[in-house]
């Protein structure tokens, strides 16, 4: 090809792609109306969605809320409010130590979110990278790669948390490290297969043949119609998050501090369950709730993906 | 003897809030013995009709009015234990179209023919034989009756359910596109069985099908149904060879008939009308080259000779449409 | 050779290369954690001449990939080393525990999946009536309820306001008998009742979930129009038609529920003090006792495998078609 004829198709192919990512755009917006509209429709989704806002406003506004600290202590001349059940003063109670239960729960949100979030969010990143590294250049890398998922596969989760705990300490951090650890393996799965077919597509092609880098493709053309399936992915694996930062905090390897996880810890360790019922239930249920959520959230955006097909007669 | 009597049946499906009128007040017999083909487009309700005669319509449909008498009894207000129990397959039994999976993946061939007579408590003989003879009747192995059905090929898969359809030997058979799907050559070799079948055992039958070659093969009497409606009825002879409604005389000219001299092929241009809410009067004036403004009334079915109907108002001039119906020009788009 | 033989050969291979790699991460997990290897390894409390002995045993005091060699001969000898807790042969504790863990965790994955697809190919059929709705609410409660907290409320419901059953353990104090009385007791089956229906209840949504779903597809498959016009009554063509062509996913699906219910197994066993396998790892880990804990961690790993190659080997009895298309 004549160099200056050469040029010119690199430009139009150039604005063409940009003007890709106008559409893309464009379609985002599109796709996240059409996405509430059919929220409002469901009143299990749109409950959902109230309830997580409502969490993350009593996350953020913790201590506008509550009147105490979750470490106060309060002792009075006739002895500490040890084990009290609801009253004005203390509408959950108090616990073994005499903490407000109802404090405690309240900035208890904070570590839940925090940790659901965070978890979410990388291992979106990760998961989604690898999924699509994997799905787009298949061949020996893919194998690889997924031969490291199936094995990882067979390692359950809170076992090997345990055992990364007993060598590296349970922070924060090193929790979430090991949360990801565990939790980007169906992530990547799920995104590799649907990048395998996508890479078979007649625009995948096209755009190799006008010499788009790889890298162009996959994050430019591919990635974006990942996206769906990556979201629904994600609100999963936070809700995994959740749960499992509740269990491992009941195993006494938690975050150091007050989370839902750690009250259910010392009511259970301190035989307190015998009669606190008001220090048991509150942390559990609200761990239930908002997984349950997640679950309808999901249930939603999946049935916008893929709707359920017309009825069968009966 | 009158088997089947369908009088002014309409069936609708319920669709998002709104009603799609699927068909609409058709009439017609079944005698002992006949082969009726029903033919028309995708659409046209024919399967639907079928379906309603053995209440396999979705839950969404229903028939709104109408009657469907089997042997004197109304098959629409039947409840659905007394039809299984006495109906279904006995009496009026199902072949499916091969190109879907019309048998269950899971068992064996033979399992499930074995269940078909199980469960209407066959004992005329014992089963496994009434097994191996219904495959040998439909030129299939008996062996074979360990194999699963994605192990056999379509026209394999085509003749078993053919054979499940004669497992009670019912006095009606309806099929649903039996050929379409297959091969042409298995195409042949399948309509031969069933025209030996239906030869040998008498039995009456319903062929549905869009394939009007198909049912010039071997229909007895034929049906064309348009948009819902019952639009020509007639014995084989007429419909061929003396078709009386427009819309049957554009089908002709649109299929390439073997033994006929070589002529250009026309095609119908526009579509069917949205059934949802039906245009009144006729329903193929927007596409008909003959159609005038007395067409915006509802036509009757005229009778053109003893049996042979067509729901057209210039039935009389059916000699002249014929003629201009093979012109490809007569069937320009007039939107 | 047939196709279905060759399948399963692959898989058995696969199987065993994953449990090798586990096994060598383990390995030098244990083996390079930052500091000072020896007190690392080593128990604090003991005295400088059990150190000695240790190290000796352990052949720490050799190079790394001798020491590879050895570990790997131990684990396939079953010399398994002792316990820093109590002492015991750890391959002794494994034992004893893993049949306690069995009789729980395994117990309650059966029923999980038989109960499970039952509920799911139920709700399935009636798929958006009141029935369908109520019964998904419950399952992804009882799904998304933490199963500790629900132990925990059902041991406070059962045990201290009612009276009826008892907090966790898994025998009454005192109790004499030999192995198999262990486990065929009323004292068991007292102790088994809670524990068993907290863990089942948890388990059972996700196959129920997942045989629902795959229902759905499959009740809108010709096949299924034509047992109906065949006069099938309902419940055969829920049961033996739709049902059975809905499993394979069901059975996909339980390596997913296998690895989730032996990795839970450790949370459900600390709530109901049930001294099975995950209750011994925990132990292990909260006192650093190595042995123990690497030794169970390796048994979790293997029971998890060796499940999920069983359950690929059903996939062809389930559906006919599996092995010709490969699973998974």
């Amino acid at each position: 090809m004549i160099p200056d004829t050469a040029r010119k198709a690199k430009e139009t192919v150039a604005s063409r792609i940009s003007s890709n990512q106008l559409l893309f755009m464009r379609r985002t917006v599109e796709q996240t109306i059409a996405i509430w509209r059919v929220f409002r429709k469901d009143p299990f989704a749109m409950t959902s969605i109230l309830i997580l806002v409502m969490f993350v406003l009593i996350g953020i506004f913790a201590p506008v809320i509550t009147a105490y600290t979750p470490t106060q202590t309060f002792i009075t001349s006739e002895g500490a409010e040890v084990l009290e059940p609801p009253s004005l003063k203390h509408p959950m109670g108090t616990n073994h130590i005499s903490n407000d239960v109802f404090t405690q729960w309240v900035w208890g949100t904070r570590i839940s979110i925090i940790v659901g979030l965070v978890s979410g969010f990388s291992v979106f990143v990760i998961g989604t990278t690898v999924g699509l590294i994997s799905g787009y250049y298949k061949g020996n890398t893919d194998l690889m790669i997924m031969r490291i998922v199936d094995i990882l596969y067979g390692i359950p989760a809170i076992p090997l948390i345990l055992v990364l705990a007993m060598f590296f300490g349970n922070s924060l951090v090193n929790i979430l490290l090991a949360f990801m650890l565990v939790l980007w393996r169906t992530m990547a799965r799920v995104i590799r297969s649907q990048t395998l077919s996508l890479t078979e597509r007649p625009f995948v092609k096209a755009a190799k043949a006008i010499g788009a880098s790889d890298g162009r493709i996959i994050f430019l053309h591919i990635a974006p119609n990942v996206m769906s399936i990556a979201l629904i992915q994600t609100i999963l694996i936070v809700s995994w998050a959740i749960a499992l930062e509740a269990a491992v905090s009941f195993l006494g390897l938690g975050v150091t501090g007050v989370s839902w996880g750690t009250m259910l810890q010392s009511s259970f360790v301190t035989g307190a369950i015998r009669t606190a019922w008001w220090w048991v239930i509150p942390p559990g249920a609200s761990i239930t709730v908002i997984v349950v959520s997640l679950f309808y959230i999901s249930r939603a955006l999946e049935e916008i993906i893929n709707p359920e097909v017309s009825q069968h007669q009966q | 003897m009158t088997l089947l009597e369908l009088t002014d049946v309409s069936i609708s499906y319920s669709v998002d809030a709104t009603e799609l009128h699927a068909v609409d007040n058709v009439s017609f017999d079944a005698e002992e013995g006949e082969i009726i083909g029903i033919v028309g487009e995708s659409g046209c309700g024919k399967t639907t009709l079928a379906k309603s005669i053995l209440q396999l319509l979705p839950p969404n449909g229903r028939v709104d009015q109408g009657e469907i008498m089997w042997k004197g009894e109304d098959l629409v207000q039947l409840s659905r234990k007394d039809l299984n129990k006495s109906i279904r397959w006995k009496e009026i039994s199902w072949i499916a179209q091969s190109a879907m999976n019309a048998l269950d993946p899971v068992y064996t061939i033979g399992a499930q023919l074995r269940e078909t007579l199980k469960i209407h408590s066959y004992d005329e003989k014992p089963i496994d034989e009434q097994v191996d003879y219904l495959l040998k009747r439909v030129g299939i192995d008996p062996g074979r009756k360990r194999n699963y059905p994605h192990e056999l090929s379509g026209g394999q898969r085509q003749r078993v359910v053919i054979a499940m359809a004669l497992a009670l030997d019912p006095p009606m058979i309806i099929a649903d596109e039996p050929t379409t799907g297959l091969d042409v050559g298995i195409q042949k070799e399948i309509l031969d069985l069933i025209t030996e079948i239906q030869t040998n055992r008498g039995m009456t039958m319903l062929l549905i099908t869009h394939d009007i070659n198909v049912v010039a093969e071997i229909a007895d009497r034929v049906l064309v149904m348009y948009a819902g409606q019952l639009i020509e009825q007639g014995t084989k002879q007429e419909i061929f060879d003396d078709p009386s409604h427009p819309y049957t005389i554009g089908l002709q000219n649109a299929f390439p008939r073997l033994g006929q001299r070589s002529r250009t092929l026309v095609t119908i241009p526009g579509a069917p009308p949205n059934l949802v809410d039906p245009p009144s009067g006729c329903r193929f004036k927007t596409r008909c080259p003959f159609s005038t403004d007395e067409c915006s009334i509802d036509p009757p079915l005229e009778t053109t000779s003893n049996g042979h109907v067509a729901k057209c108002h210039y039935t009389e001039k059916k000699d002249e449409f014929q003629e201009m119906g093979q012109i490809p020009g007569t069937w320009v788009d007039r939107r | 050779m047939n196709q279905k033989t060759v399948y399963l050969l692959k898989r058995v291979g696969l199987t065993i290369f994953s449990l090798y790699a586990i096994v060598t991460v383990i390995f030098f997990l244990f083996r390079l954690v930052p500091g000072d290897p020896t007190t690392a390894i080593l128990n604090p409390r003991m005295t400088e001449e059990t150190r000695q002995i240790i190290l000796e045993t352990y052949g720490l005091t050799k190079p790394l990939h001798e020491q590879y060699v050895i570990f790997i001969g131990n684990l396939l000898t079953f010399n398994l080393g002792v316990s820093y807790m109590n002492g015991q042969l750890v391959s002794t504790l494994l034992f004893e525990k893993t049949l306690n863990t069995m009789a729980l965790v395994m117990f309650a994955l059966i029923l999980a999946f038989l109960l499970g697809p039952l509920i799911g190919a139920y709700i399935a059929w009636y798929r958006g009536s009141k029935v369908d709705s109520i019964a998904i609410a419950i399952l992804l409660t009882l799904r998304g309820a933490p199963v500790f907290w629900t132990g925990m409320l059902g041991i406070m419901l059962f045990s201290f306001t009612l009276g009826w059953l008892p907090p966790g353990g898994l025998r009454s104090a005192g109790f004499i008998g030999t192995q198999a009385d262990k486990f065929l007791s009323l004292d068991f089956l007292y102790h088994l009742v809670l524990p068993l229906s907290v863990t089942t209840a948890y388990f059972l949504s996700m196959p129920a979930f997942v045989m629902r779903n795959s229902m759905i597809d499959v009740l809108n498959e010709e096949f299924i129009e034509l047992c109906r016009a065949r006069g099938m009554s309902n419940n055969r063509i829920l049961y033996l038609h739709a049902a059975r062509n809905s499993l394979l996913p069901v059975l996909h699906y339980s390596a997913v529920v296998i690895g989730f219910g032996f990795g839970g197994s450790v949370v459900i066993e600390v709530v109901f003090s049930w001294p099975g396998l995950g209750l011994l790892m925990f132990d292990a880990v909260m006192q650093n006792d190595y042995p123990v804990a690497q030794a169970s961690f390796v048994m979790l790993a293997t029971i998890i495998l060796a499940l999920n190659l069983l359950a690929d080997s059903l996939s062809s009895f389930v559906d006919p078609r599996a092995v010709v298309e490969g699973v998974g």
